[in-house]
């Protein structure tokens, strides 16, 4: 402050990582990470940002010089104003029942192995794999304006694969668990019967025919909910694609301006909440030490809020609700989602299926957005067609493709059947972050073309 | 770093590791990002720290930290002992000396103020705004990267390597007849290679020359690719198909096509790790195997794949140097072990002009860039993309814009079906790659547009 900066935070962390990582039959990653490092933010109008490493005192006072030359060098400044925000001093804690550190290393390696055995389900079986990952993250949020606010979170999660080959045919299916909380969270996923399942779903989809072109009714699982609620409902949600300030990167956002408009029909509702106990998306306060809150994105249809940093939500003239977050200390915070989801409805998933003619699409594979969010495409890991309640398949490699606001006002059934999935690989910004988020809705039903292959 | 290095597998071993190797990484990643027309983030980033494999009968360990102590050896062989053998570890690089690779460390770059950094910035977004009264947005980064590692293993392998690279990509949206963008990359090994005006200029004619754009009908089309949309497609849809770890895997839809015709016979491409100048080429990669030129495809032919050390072992041949340790941040990372990546995937250049290539083509589409480009069914190599920026062609001239198309399709085909290479290569990287491609113009026939 001294050297002249509106506002300065720094965050510090420590943090613990191990994976295991087996794949058919042999381990191919026992390794252990340990970080820790700070980054300081400074604000000149633009932002300054600098991290290090090295948490000696010569290179923090490097540190703060950088991010201070750094921003004064720029030649036209922002306004730069941040909402206010309630300063605070907290401790929060994220704990894990089953402290995953505590498990011991061999007893994960077996788990690891049994489970990758147990998808090895017949001589069709190419490739198996599975995986366990834990992180202890401690992190201390310092800013200039006196908040204080140290949290420690347990992240775990577990992965299955399986890869099966018929004649010409390959297919793979997959499936994780994850989420804040510890080695209960492996132990629910039960590794060894979720690497049988992903097996056999392998060989059945490597036998499956083609999914032919279809514009049907669309019937949704909760899996496929979750990457299409991140793609076209969280990521169009975050204020800085809204005001186009990622239009070089990540995108904008066709609903720029729609606050308060239909964009969709009266049985969509869709939240974003860091405060899901459990789910890997889950935090007590953001980067930015403001308070997470529940929040509505879209109520019957209506779209009500987006997603803010302290700076954006200034321009909009809202309160901030706690989205900025970075992917370690290296990292400047952005706006990211937590736990984006749409909510569930009262209608069970007989329901749903009970359409003339139909696609019903289970598991969540590729997207590929355009730059507005606007025009979609969703590979989906196994499909059947409905016919009256009916299943008929699975079908392999199917995807759907639409346009969101067609697809939004489209959605005429939504399921009770509430799940919350975890997405631990959601990149945006650049140098590029990869940051834990949760995702999750119910089945639903909906309007879209559904492709085969290309 | 290279003493460090060696003290850590002098410690390891005395810790009880039968074999050891350390990496010691630093990366200094400096990014000015640019959005609403001004300068909004100044950011620079030291992320240093070590990394160590120690193996056991064939266990092997792997553990990081920031800096180096006994804690982290000990740590490195517990987790060796803790676990069972790898049949398929079959040892750390042999001792080889690496030839020098040149233009790849600027000291110019590796001494950049970061203030300068901005300073640059400042002119890429200056052009683009004097380039047309009709840009009304500018946004897009400067990104300054020097990574510096060193090496060594219980073989006697001893090196240490330093690479630099700046690369600036503005998106300019401008307004006239309706809105339209356009988007400018470039990149350098060396500060007095890159003109910070001209990503700009570059950018803000696209956007300009794109206003007015007309929708075009879905159905087959010629389609020329221009390097910006050659690179984001081949990065994301080809990199992971000639990549050995994938081709084992069996997610390649390049497995068990070794030796076969897979593409246009006028297609050449190499993955180039020791290229002069090359965005992406090192010494030695992150196991200390040399760089070198390695043909993937070869007159249409699908001839070799990359390797790090473990999947070359695994198809039972040599590794091409393709052994990194990387993720997000730009940087040789040391809290990861080595897995093949792509470094410099250099399609050949064709003798036509890009102008020629225009000219050569009665109807068809030219797509300047393409976005989100994904493979929908990787193990088909099918993917899914839209377009941000293209014209349509007739008879031979570029006779308007057009707009947003998606494409659906499939790249194993498309390969087959390339009719005309150009000559103008660019080296890019696209957004949050960790490769280069080197990539001119590419023609494809029947390319499905909706």
């Amino acid at each position: 402050m001294k050297l002249g900066a509106a506002y300065a935070d720094v965050r510090v962390e420590n943090s613990r990582n191990e994976t295991i990582l087996v794949k058919d039959g042999k381990v191919e990653k026992a390794s252990s990470e340990l970080q820790h490092g700070m980054g300081i933010r400074v604000l000149f109008g633009t932002w300054g940002f600098a991290s290090t490493t090295e948490l000696v005192k010569p290179s923090v006072n490097n540190s703060v010089r950088t991010a201070v030359s750094m921003a004064k060098a720029v030649k036209h400044h922002g306004e730069g104003k941040l909402a206010k925000a309630k300063v605070v001093e907290a401790r929060t804690q994220a704990g894990a029942k089953i402290d995953p550190f505590e498990v011991d290393f061999s007893e994960k390696i077996e788990l690891c192995l049994e489970a990758d055995c147990r998808a090895r389900v017949d001589e069709h079986v190419k490739r198996t794999a599975a995986s366990i990952s834990a992180q202890k993250l401690q992190k201390l949020f310092l800013s200039n304006e006196g908040a204080r606010i140290q949290s420690d979170t347990t992240i775990t999660y577990a992965g299955v694969y399986a890869l099966a080959k018929k004649g010409a045919v390959t297919e793979y299916y997959d499936d994780l668990a994850g989420g804040t909380g510890g080695f209960e969270i492996v132990q629910r996923f039960d590794m060894p019967t979720r690497g049988e399942d992903v097996g056999k779903r392998a060989v059945a989809l490597s036998s499956a025919k083609a999914m032919p072109k279809h514009k049907l009714p669309v019937v949704l699982d909760q899996d496929f909910v979750a990457l299409l609620t991140h793609e076209i409902i969280g990521h169009p949600s975050e204020a800085d694609r809204v005001l186009g300030r990622e239009a070089a990167w990540a995108g904008k956002a066709w609903w720029a301006g729609k606050i308060g408009q239909k964009v969709g029909s009266k049985l969509l509702n869709a939240v974003d909440d860091p405060c899901v106990e459990g789910a890997l998306g889950y935090y007590e306060y953001d980067d930015e030490g403001v308070q997470a809150r529940r929040k509505q994105l879209i109520r019957e249809g209506k779209l009500l809020e987006h997603m803010h940093s302290r700076e954006t939500a200034s321009e909009f003239k809202v309160e901030p609700n706690g989205n900025m977050r970075a992917q370690s200390f290296k990292y400047l915070p952005l706006i990211r989602m937590s736990n984006t989801f749409i909510e569930p409805g009262e209608q069970y998933l007989e329901e749903l299926l009970d359409v003339k003619e139909g696609v019903y699409l289970k598991g969540a594979k590729i997207p590929s957005i355009d730059s507005r969010r606007y025009n979609f495409q969703i590979s989906a890991k196994e499909a059947f067609l409905i016919r009256r309640g009916d299943l008929l398949g699975p079908f392999r490699d199917a995807s759907i493709m639409g346009i969101a606001p067609e697809f939004f006002s489209s959605i005429d059934a939504v399921g009770s059947d509430f799940e919350m999935r975890p997405i631990p690989n959601c990149g945006k910004g650049d140098p590029m972050q990869t940051l834990y988020i949760g995702n999750g809705g119910p089945h639903i039903r909906g309007l879209a073309v559904v492709a085969g292959v290309g | 770093m290279l003493k460090i290095a060696e003290k850590a597998l002098e410690l390891t071993k005395k810790s009880g590791a039968d074999e050891v190797e350390a990496f010691v990484g630093e990366n200094l990643v400096t990014t000015v990002r640019i959005a609403a027309s001004r300068v909004i983030e100044t950011k620079k980033v030291h992320d240093y720290g070590i990394g160590i494999r120690a193996a056991i009968d064939q266990k092997v360990g792997f553990a990081c930290a920031n800096s180096f102590s006994q804690e982290l050896s000990e740590r490195a062989v517990s987790i060796a002992r803790a676990r069972p053998p790898n049949p398929d570890f079959n040892g750390f690089s042999e001792a080889t000396k690496s030839k020098k690779v040149g233009d790849i460390c600027d000291r110019a770059l590796a001494k950049l103020q970061p203030a300068r950094a901005s300073e640059l910035a400042d002119l890429m977004l200056q052009a683009a705004l004097d380039f047309d009264r009709r840009v009304v947005d500018v946004s897009g980064a400067l990104n300054v990267v020097v990574e510096r590692c060193a090496i060594a293993n219980t073989n006697g392998l001893a090196g240490a390597d330093e690479t630099t690279r700046i690369f600036g990509h503005l998106t300019v949206e401008s307004r006239g007849v309706g809105e339209s963008e356009g988007g400018a990359w470039l990149g350098s090994t060396s500060l007095h290679g890159f003109n910070p005006s001209e990503v700009g200029k570059r950018a803000a004619e696209l956007a300009v020359n794109s206003l007015g754009p007309k929708k075009v009908k879905s159905g087959k089309y010629n389609v020329i690719l221009e390097p910006a949309a050659v690179a984001e497609l081949f990065y994301h849809v080809l990199g992971y198909a000639v990549n050995g770890r994938d081709v084992h895997d069996r997610y390649s839809y390049f497995t068990d096509k070794l030796g076969k015709i897979v593409a246009s016979e006028g297609l050449n491409i190499y993955d180039w790790g020791n290229m002069a100048g090359g965005l992406c080429s090192k010494t030695f990669d992150d196991e200390g195997v040399p760089t070198r030129r390695t043909p993937l495809i070869e007159r249409g032919k699908l001839v070799s794949f990359i390797y790090d050390r473990r999947y070359a072992g695994k198809a039972n041949t040599d590794s091409t140097g393709n052994g990194l340790r990387l993720i997000d941040m730009p940087g040789r990372y040391y809290g990861v072990e080595p897995s093949p990546y792509i470094t410099n995937l250099a399609i050949e250049p064709g003798d036509l002009k890009r102008e020629e290539l225009i000219a050569d083509t009665e109807e068809g589409l030219l797509l300047s860039r393409i976005w989100y480009t994904y493979p929908i069914t990787p193990q088909l190599g099918d993917f899914s993309t839209t377009s941000r920026c293209g014209f349509l062609i007739h008879n031979g001239e570029v006779i308007g814009a057009v707009q947003q198309v998606r494409i659906h399709e499939n790249l194993p085909r498309l390969l087959k079906q390339i009719t005309g290479i150009a000559s103008d290569v660019k080296q890019i990287m696209p957004w949050g790659a960790s490769g280069a491609i080197c990539a001119p113009s590419l023609r494809f026939r029947g390319v499905r547009i909706s």
